[in-house]
């Protein structure tokens, strides 16, 4: 009986758990500041699930008239692949912003630790809402894509429309899961190598650069696709290491059809997942005994190197002598630096136009070889161009979100009546914090290809349009950066993105051709840095006329057609 | 110069429902004056828009017999405000933290940073000042924002629960550095709901409920006008809060009944 009455307990204990980590995964750090998340997770969802669903149905067309176009189920591996590739990718973004919540974190730790829950029941409770996370995510990504797969190949010969869905959906489903753990099984495999203190600093390096591989996927495969029947055909190893192929081979073997590399895929597919979710239960354990033995270090004060003492202590004389002016110069660099959801807003920001870059890097590498960059060309005249401007638009979008709202009256009781020594010191702290090292990290790169003259040149033709960029961006900006109330629907992206896209490519072509032109006829520069600094001497004379006598804003009012919506 | 803080007939309502109703009261240098009532009373809120972050529905706020909200800004800077409850920006450190307050109040930062080694090694807060405040202890936390309300030098100081969390030995140095305080001449508002504290170090009080102001006068005054020993037992009688011992053999009852 005792027993009996201990599994009940467990059993109502592992239901409670298992619902509660479910609640916290839907909590999106992405979104974390949205209005009604719930809602607009919801909404992303199924844009996403009918994209994939679109994507499939054109992909899968030529399948209704399967006869003129001498299709069989042998060649339906090659539209599953671009479909896994996108889920998979999709999944990958989904894990990395609920990197925090992948294992057993401090929050769980301090709430349910004292609680008389034994440390299996906690662990099957995360186990399984991580399983039923990703079942649900992958079931509404796929539903429709799973119908057109039901269907449209059903006119062919040997194939089993319900089997052909069926297939679709798990191999989706174990896609999916093989990318879940992946990243999660990365997470611990850290968190054993790395003190607490370096794993902080390394896993939002990692978070980046995994942001940026699965980000990619939407770029670079769609170039691969059409040349993966040839890669095939060629024994080519890209069969063996690209995981979306190995799923492609357990769907071509559950519609029935044989191939020998396929069924290698299907074959390593498997073993990889299953090996997968093992290696996340051996690590889990190991990897949260290390976390919580580190997590009451007391951190040692830093020793700051003298020199680097002196430099900083220079830095501020020169820069930052007025108070105001540092002190919102510092609290928006530390906050930057240390707010996780910040930081993954602007790594979602940036990781599409620097993957979009490489790609067209490695792509013009292939086609033209080294010798293309020893020249003024668009693409490199442009890199930076582009960077610029999806770096200062998202920290223009990111400065909104708040972080901890409420501790903001300190700035409300400390305000000034002259607020230009608080947009002074944001300003300053957005050029050197990221304009200014944009543009350390490419000139060398210009340097190396064109010579120092060409690279100073290229270099301070973009800062002086990054600082331009900087002004309009943040112009009447009376806020300071994370400590306001953020309300949705301020920017009107819904009404006005057609006139802000058109806007990105004037900008980015007009000021592209401008560069490459510049560079061919160097002795016009002139002419374009005094009518560039003369615009920036205006718009500043501009802006501080306006702010004189205003004050800062810390609340708003929603847009009125928020409030008509309830969205408010 | 006379500094007084002259609160007259404010009112603040919440959906329309008064949480402050058209109190009046004269705050005055050299004296450190208690606020006191139950919860939902409406000190907070009063605290609030002495601070100049809640704006009254009607009244007046007056110091130095202007209104504040003709030169907000210059009241600010001399006011030193410890919040019930506050919120820090947890991500910074103690030390960064303090460096924030005190640069916003335009402190040299010379002058600055040999204030807070020196205020937080009194405090004993130097080993863990450079912790994130996401570290700290209630108690430490309220140490930095003591250290936040008084850095500085302000005329006049607003404190809401300011004694909360903290350990004996710093109770005592506060209550110290508020009497010091009072004989400079600021002016010193004081709001708790530990009578013993407020009877001890306060030279007048000021008895709140429901919104509007019961009693005003001194602790010696109270005690003697309405013939009884002890603060606790004036707030009693003023909030009539005399069926206590019911409500604590009720919620008892209660308890044991779940369990059953």
């Amino acid at each position: 009986m005792k027993i009996f009455k201990t599994i009940s307990n467990e059993l109502r204990q592992f239901y409670s758990l298992s619902r509660h980590f479910l609640t916290r995964l839907f909590y999106n750090d992405l979104l974390k500041f949205e209005n009604q998340q719930r809602e607009q997770q919801i909404v992303l969802l199924v844009i996403f699930s009918v994209s994939i669903g679109y994507i499939s149905q054109t992909i899968l067309s030529p399948y209704l008239w399967s006869k003129m176009f001498n299709l069989s189920v042998s060649d339906l591996w090659l539209q599953e692949t671009l479909i896994l590739s996108l889920n998979m990718a999709l999944i990958g973004v989904i894990t990395i912003s609920n990197w925090d919540k992948l294992f057993l974190d401090r929050m769980d730790y301090i709430n349910l630790i004292s609680l008389p829950v034994r440390a299996r029941v906690l662990f099957i409770a995360k186990l399984f809402s991580l399983l039923i996370f990703i079942v649900i995510i992958s079931t509404i990504l796929n539903i429709f894509s799973s119908l057109i797969f039901i269907f449209y190949p059903g006119n062919l010969p040997n194939f089993n429309a319900f089997f052909g869905g069926l297939a679709h959906y798990l191999s989706n489903l174990l896609g999916s899961l093989f990318v879940f753990f992946a990243v999660a099984f990365i997470q611990s495999l850290l968190m054993i190598l790395f003190k607490r203190e370096i794993f902080k600093k390394v896993s939002a390096f990692f978070q980046f650069t995994l942001l940026l591989g699965f980000l990619s996927v939407f770029v670079w495969f769609p170039m691969v696709y059409k040349s993966l029947p040839s890669l095939k055909d060629n024994g080519s190893h890209f069969m063996d290491y690209y995981p979306p192929l190995w799923f492609a081979g357990i769907y071509n073997h559950m519609i029935c059809n044989t191939d020998p590399i396929l069924e290698r895929n299907c074959t390593i597919g498997l073993i990889a997942v299953f090996l997968l979710v093992a290696l996340y239960l051996i690590a889990v354990p190991i990897s949260l005994r290390r976390y919580l033995k580190n997590y009451a270090v007391n951190q040692k004060r830093i020793k700051y190197i003298s020199l680097f003492k002196y430099l900083k202590q220079l830095f501020q004389q020169l820069f930052l002598k007025h108070p105001v002016q540092h002190a919102i110069f510092m609290f928006y660099v530390k906050t930057l630096k240390r707010s996780k959801e910040h930081k993954l807003k602007l790594v979602l920001y940036l990781a599409f136009p620097i993957s979009f870059f490489i790609s067209r890097f490695i792509h013009i590498y292939i086609k033209e070889g080294e010798s293309f960059f020893w020249s003024v060309n668009f693409y490199f005249v442009s890199i930076p161009i582009g960077l610029y401007f999806f770096l200062i638009v998202g920290l223009r979008l990111i400065v909104i979100y708040p972080i901890m709202l409420e501790a903001n009256w300190i700035f409300k009781i400390s305000e000034l009546i002259q607020i230009k020594n608080y947009i002074k010191g944001f300003k300053k702290a957005l050029i050197f914090s990221s304009v200014l090292p944009l543009a350390i990290i490419t000139y060398p790169i210009y340097h190396y290809f064109w010579g120092m003259k060409l690279a100073i040149y290229h270099t301070l033709y973009c800062l002086f349009i990054a600082l331009l960029l900087l002004e309009v961006c943040f112009i009447n900006f009376r806020k300071l950066p994370f400590a306001s109330e953020y309300v949705s629907g301020k920017l009107k992206l819904k009404y006005f993105w057609p006139y802000l896209l058109l806007g990105f490519f004037g900008y980015f072509f007009s000021l592209s051709k401008l560069g490459v032109y510049l560079l061919n006829n160097p002795h016009y520069y002139v002419f374009f840095f005094s009518i560039a600094f003369i615009l920036y001497l205006g718009l500043k004379f501009y802006e501080n006329h306006k702010i004189k006598e205003l004050h800062l804003i810390y609340e708003e009012e929603p847009e009125s057609v928020m409030l008509t919506l309830g969205l408010d | 110069m006379n500094k007084i803080l002259e609160i007259k007939k404010i009112t603040k309502k919440y959906n329309n429902i008064p949480v402050v109703n058209n109190i009046s009261f004269v705050a005055k240098p050299y004296e450190i004056l208690g606020y006191l009532g139950p919860n939902g009373a409406g000190k907070t809120s009063t605290i609030k828009m002495l601070s100049g972050l809640l704006e009254p529905n009607s009244g007046q706020i007056l110091f130095n017999g202007s209104d504040i909200d003709q030169n907000i800004f210059e009241y600010k800077k001399r006011i030193g405000y410890i919040p019930e409850q506050a919120e820090l920006y947890s991500h910074l450190s103690g030390k960064e933290y303090l460096q924030l307050v005190g640069r916003l109040r335009l402190i040299p930062e010379k002058i600055l940073n040999k204030k807070i080694d020196y205020l937080m090694e009194q405090l004993v807060l130097s080993i863990d000042m450079h912790l994130p405040i996401s570290n700290y202890s209630k108690g430490m936390r309220q140490k930095i924002l003591i250290v936040a309300s008084l850095i500085h030098n302000p005329d006049i100081l607003l404190l809401d629960e300011p004694l909360s969390g903290l350990d004996t030995s710093t109770m005592l140095i506060f209550k110290d550095i508020l009497r010091q305080f009072s004989k400079q001449g600021k002016i010193i508002i004081y709001s708790s709901h530990i009578l013993e504290v407020v009877e001890k170090i306060c030279d007048r009080v000021i008895i709140i409920d429901k919104g509007v102001i019961l009693a005003d006068n001194s602790v010696t005054q109270l005690k003697d006008l309405m013939q009884l020993p002890s603060l606790e037992s004036i707030f009693k009688r003023l909030v009539h809060y005399e069926n206590l011992q019911q409500i604590a053999e009720n919620i008892i009852s209660a308890i044991k009944s779940k369990n059953d």
